[in-house]
């Protein structure tokens, strides 16, 4: 072969090979073939008949292109692929399996144009057929490789969904119901629970239940395992409910037929449990400081107050309808020396325990300064003070009155509190603004406290109330102090006992939501009502 | 005459059908939502996730162009719909052309519909594997300009250009609907056009709905095939003209 070079014209070459058009035809690197426009083949090429195993004479005249589709691809064929060739002419790179003679698939790339007769009038069809094995599982491998990436995500999205939604949830019950509702959609289980062991009792409590009654023989089952069933039974996932030291349980999830349980989808239903344990832990603490707070709240708010036939006094606490831990609102009202009566309401920051044992702490406080003989302006004075020490007091509000019910003389001072509403008989109520200052621990430049005198005439009154009452997200605070003024003006002859059970009606639960509020109302009862 | 598109294309299907009705009729050419040049946005996967909700669609329409005893022309799916369009509110359809009805597509054990359960996952996964016309540079041309139709011309295969994941969902509720038991209640003069040899919709379907809606007419066609107003197109047009 020494001096040829390959490739040029030279006896023999390349370019006599393709001399025979009908060798170009039927040995083609493409499959080709012609058929009428209703689909019969009448032309093949031999590329064709030894990709599909067909015999000539199987196909010429015999069969329609269609006939060696898949029935899906027969669809897709008739749906897309004719409608496509008659209005374009052409259809190029659909992508078809076409069936063989042995029933196995050949994965193919189709184009085909249509040739028109001189009036517009379809005459045949020609095809050309590519092998697309390769590019078919590569496309596939895409395909599979994209949905596992979006079940992925999905799983994800869901697991942060049910974390998000048991995160806020209060109790076990809601935990529970939550996370056993997601599990059951979206494996399609038959039935799907949690249970807790009470710890004390030593017995286990189902907690969620949904579906279908629980397998009889769960409890033979080996927990913390994955039973994918037989024909007998369906396959149950049991998982223990484990981690956080105040928690022990168990879910579940049964099928009613057998089922694999994938390696993502372990590991799903594991992180399941794994949040569900962490919440039902959250929610357990959050229960049990929430029962230890109401109970002290409602210790200290408790005790009855003073009787004297010359005044009447009423009080009542509406704890807010959106939060489930305690505020720190109070009232107070207790007996000083010389005959004379301390009335309080305050208000501290922050709810829960911290808030009510500040509370009870300020509480104290007040009435061990009050009972000593200190004057509104140097009991708050004193309470700068204590506050420095007691950080869960700090920014505490609250109005003091020092009342004379024989004379009628009020001295009253309010650290950072709303404004008393005076009730006078015979004249339209009116805030008493004097003798305020800031909250406590935010002392005053002079480090002096105001406080301010008034007289009660017979028969007249005047309600301390906590913010909760008057403020509204959505507006400034005048508008709900003018709302009060015209509440009250409305139960004008009411007695204390009737205002304090109509006003947080008609100004706050109506509103929907509401912080909460806690209002006391005091009436100098006139020598004639007295009974 | 309403003339409603099946699964696959658009209302340009009728385009060698419906001119002929345009002297004498006020003709009405739709593409469902999702397919075409419809608003992609009004797609909605509760509402859309059954026949009924076309449904709802196409009695919007005639609502809206304040239609009544209309000709509705539908084809392959369109054809089921105009059916419970018909038994909803026959004072807005008046009479039901049906071009290749099938009202169940999934054999049983009584009925052919000629289609198992395993025929139309390959169809799904055929679409799967050819996104016609559809690419995230082409989508926005199209969603884009759904009022300049000539754009979209220019675009190859745009006939079925439509978006996968409705696409798939379309083919779902198409081929797995069952609506044999619908048949029966239409009461409007109804017209079965079955195509000789319909790979889609055989002729013992096109049989049993003529059966089953009482007092209706059935033509065959002699055309192969599921699509006769592109193969057939004036055999299409005499059978509907002597119906109507």
């Amino acid at each position: 072969m020494a001096g040829q070079r390959v490739g040029e014209h030279e006896p023999g070459a390349p370019a006599d090979l393709e001399e025979s058009a009908e060798d170009l035809y039927d040995n083609a690197p493409c499959g080709y073939l012609s058929a009428t426009p209703d689909g019969t083949i009448v032309r093949v090429n031999a590329t064709f008949l030894r990709w599909t195993g067909y015999r000539r004479d199987e196909l010429v005249e015999r069969k329609r292109f269609p006939d060696l589709l898949t029935a899906g691809g027969r669809i897709y064929h008739e749906t897309h692929y004719a409608p496509l060739l008659r209005m374009q002419g052409s259809v190029r790179e659909i992508s078809l399996d076409l069936v063989r003679a042995d029933g196995s698939r050949l994965p193919a790339l189709i184009n085909s144009q249509l040739r028109l007769d001189p009036d517009g009038v379809p005459q045949l069809v020609r095809t050309t057929v590519f092998e697309a094995t390769d590019r078919k599982r590569y496309e596939q491998e895409l395909l599979a490789a994209r949905n596992r990436e979006r079940v992925a995500r999905e799983r994800i999205e869901r697991l942060q969904r049910i974390t998000a939604a048991i995160a806020a949830a209060p109790d076990a019950e809601t935990i529970a119901s939550a996370v056993t509702g997601e599990l059951m959609a979206y494996f399609d289980a038959s039935s799907a629970g949690i249970a807790v062991t009470d710890i004390e009792a030593g017995s286990q409590r189902i907690v969620a239940s949904r579906g279908d009654p629980l397998p009889s023989d769960l409890a033979d089952r080996r927990p913390e395992a994955f039973d994918e069933g037989d024909e007998r039974r369906g396959a149950t996932a049991q998982l223990h409910l484990a981690g956080p030291p105040g928690i022990s349980g168990r879910l579940w999830l049964a099928f009613g037929d057998a089922r694999r349980f994938e390696a993502d989808e372990r590991a799903f239903i594991t992180a399941c449990a794994e949040q569900t344990a962490l919440a039902l832990e959250r929610a357990r603490l959050y229960e049990m400081q929430r029962d230890v707070a109401s109970t002290l709240q409602q210790s200290l708010l408790a005790g009855e107050l003073p009787a004297d036939p010359r005044y009447d006094v009423a009080w009542a606490y509406h704890p807010a309808v959106e939060h489930l831990e305690v505020g720190g609102d109070w009232y107070d009202a207790f007996a000083l020396p010389h005959d004379r009566v301390a009335i309080v309401v305050g208000d501290v920051v922050g709810r829960g325990i911290a808030a009510a044992s500040a509370m009870g702490q300020l509480r104290s406080a007040v009435r061990a300064l009050a009972s000593a003989g200190f004057g509104p302006a140097a009991v708050l004075e004193h309470l700068d003070s204590f506050v420095e020490q007691n950080e869960a007091a700090r920014y505490a509000t609250l109005a003091y009155a020092d009342v004379d019910p024989s004379s009628g003389r009020v001295c009253c001072a309010a650290a950072g509190h709303p404004p008393l509403l005076l009730l006078q008989p015979g004249r339209a109520p009116e805030y008493f603004s004097r003798g305020r200052s800031t909250p406590l621990g935010i002392a005053p430049a002079d480090a002096h406290r105001p406080q301010a005198a008034f007289h009660l005439d017979p028969g007249g009154g005047f309600l301390l109330y906590t913010d909760g009452l008057v403020e509204r997200r959505t507006e400034v605070i005048d508008a709900g102090l003018e709302r009060l003024v015209h509440a009250v003006e409305a139960h004008r002859g009411a007695t204390p006992a009737q205002l304090v059970e109509a006003l947080p009606a008609l100004l706050v639960e109506q509103s929907g939501t509401h912080d909460d509020v806690c209002l006391l109302s005091f009436k100098r009862v006139a020598p004639c009502e007295r009974s | 005459m309403i003339f409603a598109h099946g699964f696959g294309c658009d209302q340009q299907m009728w385009r060698l059908v419906a001119p002929a009705f345009e002297a004498d009729h006020r003709v009405i050419l739709f593409d469902h939502v999702g397919a075409g040049g419809s608003d992609l946005s009004a797609y909605d996967v509760a509402r859309h996730g059954s026949l009924d909700g076309y449904t709802d669609d196409v009695l919007e329409l005639c609502r809206e162009l304040d239609v009544s005893d209309a000709v509705f022309v539908g084809h392959s799916v369109s054809a089921m719909i105009g059916v419970l369009a018909a038994i909803r509110e026959p004072e807005r359809i008046g009479k039901l052309v049906l071009v290749g009805p099938s009202p169940c597509y999934v054999d049983d054990e009584r009925y052919v519909g000629g289609f198992s359960r395993e025929d139309i996952d390959e169809l799904l996964e055929s679409l799967d594997s050819n996104f016609l016309g559809w690419s995230s540079a082409m989508a926005p041309v199209i969603m884009g300009n759904p009022d300049r139709p000539e754009l979209g011309e220019e675009l190859t295969n745009s006939f079925c250009r439509t978006d996968p994941e409705i696409a798939a969902q379309f083919a779902r509720v198409t081929f797995l609907s069952d609506n044999r038991g619908d048949l029966a209640g239409v009461r409007v003069p109804t017209l079965v056009l079955q195509c000789s040899d319909d790979a889609i919709a055989p002729p013992s379907v096109g049989e049993y709905v003529h059966r089953e809606i009482s007092g209706s007419t059935l033509v065959l066609l002699d055309a192969t095939g599921h699509c006769p107003n592109l193969s057939a197109p004036d055999q299409t047009v005499a059978a509907i003209r002597a119906f109507v």
